[in-house]
């Protein structure tokens, strides 16, 4: 005895309206091929028919028309870009609107102009939602084959998923905790923000988010350029979208040996030096909590993935018999009665990224029982689908390879030379590498490995590091001095503070001269008097 | 996603909120998401142990780490 599918009794009114998503005009990027649905909060799809998705229009719009009840609705879009592992909501809220009741009978609204496949599958289904969902005769064995076939590729792909998660567990909880500890670091940055009583409330609302401080620092470089000290010019005015990281090898770049002035001046108001030393060091701790903390975690993991293997067995199980009677009885057709489908349309996206080859739609387990059992020799089918299996994701494929038997990996060269793909060195190793000297030299200079102590000590190395552009002198203490009160001058002015009538002087010399320079590569957290201790909590 | 009244049951409504709160990424959220309709009482409630576990442990990590952090800005200053 099916459920009762449709929520609608028929006093209730219906207009026909339409739905409309314009990406273009909302901003938002939405590829080509995408697919984009309407999801509400109703059991079933309120809207008769149910294409189920918003059709692209020759301008790029998407629309719906349907029959919908009359009176409020709260809805939402759902994009689906192909080839994705799912789908995004362009606009985090809900969107609002009011379908019209015009009080007349559905059927004759008709469907408005230019809406023929809507008008075409209306045809298809005689407009009756019951047959798309089944009904007390049960639908034809095709279409739930097609649903059950999906729901398994779907489920499938998912499992893969949390087995390889399972095995990385402990490297995706610090980077979460990394992510913590950063926002953590971030809130107390900006308590020191607002205590400083010196700013107006304008200037403190600014420096106390991240995006805040990259564009007061822009604002200072771009104010610098302008004026054209510091050896900028007014064209190395920066704009458009930038990351911190970017933006920090521009102005280095430009800068060059007023860098260090930029940086402690700057600092001074938003402090960003400090900010980054202790983004370091929650780098550092991250990196620290030992392996024995997440053991918990990769068990857990574990333990999630057996749950969706179960999981994955009983559904298949309940709905291999695809006897229409049979499914309908079961948990899968209640389920798609009560509007599952649509969760289960976006399932078929990740499975679709996988299809291409039916070895990887039964899942690594099924693929090993079915060879081993059957005593073929798949060898060939090894070579080609290796040759598929290296277009996906590299974790993906390699996951997928270290169930398959010894003697077929022997066998094939790709997937030997898949499998002993070095990973990319790292730059703590470099030092200990066997490099040329030259390329050593290459990295120190670019300030990316430190140098060790004792190589300042070797006549050569003491050359080569002197070979740095930066040689204080009387002339260069004049020019720095202008360059100081150019800067100060410059981030008053970004900050819409007064300007400082006479030149600050600088009070401890700047880390410019060669030797320091060489110990403060990477992340330099310099310790100038003039910067404001953020309160620790 | 879901059905109207999925949510109205309380174990749903916190099963859910669970899944949303825990350490996940993307992915595996929204799988778990989109599966929960289609799990019977007893994965439920497995699912709702696990994800009780892996909150707690989580954010004890997240305590060590913030104190880790705090003696380390301190010895920075001393």
């Amino acid at each position: 005895m099916p459920p009762p599918l449709s929520a609608e009794a028929a006093p209730e009114e219906r207009a026909s309206a339409t739905f409309e998503f314009d990406p273009r005009a909302e901003g938002i990027d939405v590829p080509d091929g995408s697919t984009v649905f309407l999801m509400c909060d109703h059991t079933t799809p309120p809207w008769k028919p149910d294409p189920g998705f918003l059709m692209r229009g020759a301008s790029g719009k998407y629309s719906l028309t349907a029959e919908f009840p009359a009176g409020p609705m709260e809805y939402k879009f759902f994009v689906n870009p192909p080839g994705s592992h799912g789908f995004w909501v362009p606009e985090g809220a809900n969107r609002t609107r009011e379908i019209a009741s015009t009080g007349a009978a559905p059927e004759t609204t008709g469907a408005p102009e230019g809406s023929s496949a809507v008008s075409s599958l209306r045809e298809r289904i005689g407009g009756d939602v019951q047959s798309i969902f089944g009904s007390a005769h049960g639908l034809e064995g095709g279409d739930r084959k097609k649903q059950a076939e999906a729901l398994h590729r779907g489920l499938a792909t998912f499992g893969e998923r949390l087995r390889e998660r399972a095995e990385t567990r402990d490297e995706e909880v610090r980077i979460f905790l990394r992510n913590d500890l950063h926002a953590e670091i971030d809130e107390r940055h900006a308590q020191s923000i607002h205590e400083r009583r010196d700013f107006t409330q304008e200037t403190r609302n600014t420096l106390s988010t991240p995006e805040g401080r990259l564009r007061f620092r822009v604002n200072v470089f771009n104010e610098l350029c302008e004026a054209e000290t510091c050896g900028l010019k007014s064209k190395d005015q920066i704009s458009g979208r930038l990351t911190e990281t970017s933006f920090l090898q521009q102005a280095q770049k430009a800068l060059g040996r007023y860098w260090p002035f930029f940086d402690r001046i700057c600092s001074s108001y938003d402090g960003g030096n400090i900010a980054r030393a202790f983004h370091g060091m929650a780098d550092e701790v991250a990196k620290t909590i030992p392996e024995v903390a997440m053991e918990g975690s990769k068990k857990r993991a574990r333990e999630r993935f057996l749950l969706q293997q179960r999981m994955q067995r009983r559904i298949t199980s309940e709905t291999k018999d695809t006897h229409a009677e049979v499914m309908h009885a079961g948990k899968f057709a209640k389920f798609l009665a009560e509007g599952g489908d649509l969760a289960m349309k976006f399932m078929v996206a990740p499975a679709l990224l996988a299809s291409g080859h039916p070895i990887l739609a039964f899942g690594a387990w099924n693929f090993r029982g079915f060879t081993e059992a059957s005593g073929r020799d798949f060898g060939n089918a090894i070579e080609k689908a290796s040759k598929v299996l290296l277009r996906l994701p590299g974790r993906a494929a390699k996951g997928l390879f270290k169930l398959l038997p010894e003697k077929w990996t022997s066998k094939s060269e790709t997937l030997k030379s898949w499998l002993d793909e070095p990973s990319s060195p790292s730059f703590e190793k470099v030092g200990k590498a066997s490099l040329p000297w030259s390329v050593r030299k290459k990295l120190f200079l670019r300030g990316l490995v430190p140098l060790p102590a004792i190589a300042e000590h070797i006549p050569y190395v003491k050359a080569v590091v002197a070979e740095r552009p930066l040689r204080p002198g009387e002339a260069a203490a004049e020019q720095n001095a202008a360059a100081e009160t150019a800067i100060q001058n410059a981030c008053r002015t970004a900050l819409k503070l007064p300007a400082i009538s006479s030149p600050t002087p600088s009070v401890r010399s700047t880390p410019t001269t060669p030797r320091t320079t060489a110990k403060h590569v990477g992340h330099p957290p310099s310790t100038s008097a003039s910067s404001p201790p953020p309160s620790a909590a | 996603m879901f059905p109207s009244d999925f949510l109205s049951v309380p174990q749903n409504a916190e099963l859910c909120s669970l899944v949303i709160l825990a350490p996940f990424d993307e992915g595996e959220k929204r799988g778990w998401l989109e599966l929960l309709p289609l799990m019977d009482d007893q994965e439920k409630a497995i699912l709702l142990g696990n994800l009780q576990a892996e909150i707690a442990d989580f954010a004890e990590l997240e305590r060590m780490g913030v104190a880790e952090l705090d003696r380390r800005i301190r010895e920075l200053r001393s």
